[in-house]
């Protein structure tokens, strides 16, 4: 027995998005293949090194951190149940936004993963602002990252005000979403009917939440899939989601990943320091920086200590701005959320980072 | 209920990052890019991408009881749904680019920062990575024939926490000879020094994205013998050459070139 043939549907944004990441690729190293493999090619171009080499490092680098993250959502996707986050968020009200900043070690993932996590933390009812909230906060708010910190720069008050940075930005960028109610802000359709368990005062901001997965109907379903829930055990469960996961965040990430590489290859950190210091010049190239640089949170410390040029408020603008928006970043945003909001999310972050340097300036 | 991928789809879509990550750690190639404490990590990713795979072939033939048509439901022959081509290629995208370039390593001349490097990245007080906050070996000195031996970055951290040289030290980095232009950018004292090869390695806390150059200018007579982007080991008396800029110095005894070292960069674990 077969199916009928499925309905053509209309390519999205990530069909365009992956079919010209695929054109750059090969634009860019199409030539280097064939003259590797022909025997008078001649050697590739040297900034085409150090491109593959800060292309294939990040992609290395990140892909553990992806999958577990990927693996931390398929669990959350099997065993939360779904009315648990809505009614927590409800009961909490505006003080569940800074809860869920100072909760997000429970689920300590650096940067690459938290954008898995949040999506899965969506799909489960938690809501936009709350979301928001813990995708700024984890990668900043994570043991691993202070005490890194910590080591770069030999001193408490990086850390310290990187922690408290981190979370103040977090807290208020989710607060200020949760304020501007912004409308169509999710990549995927969002919820069609508040949760009848979690009380009326939850509308508001359940409405924000991600949809459920819907159940897959019997056949004729529309879907290129299989059932693998019904028919697997829970490894074949946890496996299915986190594969599936996996693959939709990729082409994302690699093209965020293509950008940020191309970037750090003609465009030297150097240069872009030598913009110099100042009490407003300073802390805003250093944001610059972080943005292209596009560093791992558990690394970028080390690198961010080695502007001595910059001044104590600089440096913590960079250590605060970077694991919650960089390239990289910029592009696996998209696979939660739709262009405009992101800009949205940028304008915002740029915005409270801004207001918490200027804070750092004149407490220090 | 989700609705997943096709099992042969899945299968496309994770062979890839498969056989990359594989191929790194069979052939030690991850040195490349990334920290070799990193290797566990890319143990764990293998595993789960592994785990996904038989997890998806484990299934083969089983029927679908949810939609109870005891079938399973892979894409039709000419089906417009699922994955895009587009969205299928590009994750075979790492792996082209690997296969493109072979392993690479980052080097000065690559990343076009060699009169940079030479400028400020060669003076002990503006290192590229803060000395101070390089968790290092705390092993005792080693010695061979008389050198003790150090990475270039331990001999600036000696220096700046210290500030007294070893007598006799034996580094090695890659060799970085300075074109006229480079020379002519040079601060003033670097220039009467006549600064113009020097060896370098990247430092990197995590992978080469983060990589930073730390070096140390060669002076003697040993010095004419350096090209770019070959592999040193210098022997000789570190020194600081006068002027603002401090550039530390190694005074040539000896100059060997040697194969590339596994791992090329000097890596600062935290």
């Amino acid at each position: 027995m077969t199916h009928p043939p499925h309905a053509a549907a209309k390519p999205g944004p990530d069909h365009y998005l992956a079919l010209t990441l695929g054109a750059g690729v090969l634009v860019v190293f199409g030539g280097a293949l064939v003259n590797r493999f022909l025997p008078l090619g001649s050697a590739p171009a040297p900034w085409l090194e150090a491109f593959a080499s800060y292309f294939l490092a990040i992609c290395l680098e990140a892909t553990p951190f992806i999958l577990l993250g990927a693996l931390l959502t398929a669990v959350l996707e099997l065993w939360l149940p779904p009315e648990v986050l809505p009614r927590i968020t409800a009961r909490l009200g505006l003080w569940g936004v800074p809860a869920v900043a100072l909760l997000a070690p429970l689920f300590p993932v650096c940067e690459c993963g938290v954008v898995m996590v949040a999506r899965g933390l969506l799909r489960k009812g938690l809501p936009l602002p709350h979301a928001v909230t813990y995708l700024l906060a984890a990668p900043i708010i994570n043991p691993t990252v202070l005490a890194a910190t910590y080591i770069a720069y030999q001193d408490l008050a990086h850390p310290v005000w990187r922690g408290l940075g981190g979370l103040v930005v977090a807290v208020a960028v989710g607060w200020a979403v949760l304020a501007i109610k912004p409308r169509s802000a999710l990549a995927a359709e969002p919820a069609p009917a508040p949760n009848p368990t979690a009380g009326p005062a939850v509308q508001p901001l359940d409405s924000l939440a991600l949809a459920p997965e819907p159940p897959s109907p019997a056949c004729g379903c529309g879907h290129d899939h299989d059932h693998s829930p019904a028919q697997g055990g829970v490894l074949a469960r946890v496996a299915g989601h986190l594969a599936d996961d996996f693959a939709e965040m990729m082409p994302y990430f690699l093209a965020g990943v293509f950008l940020a590489s191309a970037i750090k290859t003609f465009l030297s950190a150097s240069l872009l320091a030598s913009l110099g210091g100042g009490v407003f010049l300073g802390p805003l190239t250093m944001m610059v920086l972080a943005a292209v640089l596009s560093l791992c949170s558990e690394a970028d410390a080390f690198v961010a200590a080695s502007f001595t040029e910059f001044s104590f408020p600089a440096h913590v603008a960079f250590l605060v701005l970077g694991p919650m928006f960089d390239l990289k970043l910029l592009l696996a945003y998209r696979l939660i959320f739709r262009g405009r909001f992101i800009v949205l999310l940028a304008a915002l972050v740029w915005l409270g980072v801004s207001l918490m340097v200027a804070g750092v300036t004149v407490l220090r | 209920m989700r609705a997943f991928i096709a099992r042969h789809t899945r299968a496309w879509l994770l062979a890839p990052w498969i056989i990359l990550v594989g191929v790194m750690l069979a052939g030690g190639y991850y040195t490349f890019y990334v920290a070799a404490w990193h290797a566990w990590l890319q143990l764990i990713g293998l595993g789960l991408l592994v785990f996904c795979l038989l997890a998806t072939w484990g299934r083969r033939g089983a029927p679908a009881p949810a939609c109870g048509c005891g079938h399973d439901h892979g894409p039709e022959p000419g089906s417009k749904t699922g994955p895009s081509w587009p969205l299928l290629a590009v994750q075979w995208a790492p792996l082209f680019v690997f296969l493109a370039m072979g392993p690479t390593t980052l080097s000065l001349t690559s990343t076009g920062l060699g009169g940079q490097a030479a400028q400020s990245q060669a003076s002990a007080p503006h290192a590229p990575v803060n000395p101070l906050a390089t968790p290092l070996d705390d092993a005792p000195p080693r010695f061979e024939d008389g050198y003790q031996v150090l990475n270039i970055l331990e001999l600036h951290k000696i220096y700046v926490e210290k500030g007294v040289l070893p007598d006799k030290v034996q580094v090695l980095g890659r060799g970085y000879v300075l074109t006229p232009a480079e020379q002519a950018n040079l601060a003033e004292d670097q220039r009467a020094n006549q600064v113009g090869a020097f060896l370098y390695r990247f430092v990197i806390s995590c992978c080469t994205a983060d990589a930073r150059p730390a070096s140390v200018v060669l002076r003697g007579s040993g010095q004419g013998q350096v090209r770019t982007d070959s592999w040193y080991q210098a022997r000789g008396r570190p020194v600081v050459l006068p002027g603002p800029s401090r550039s530390l110095a190694i005074e040539l005894d000896e100059l060997k070139e040697i194969p590339a070292p596994d791992p090329p960069y000097i890596v600062v674990a935290f």
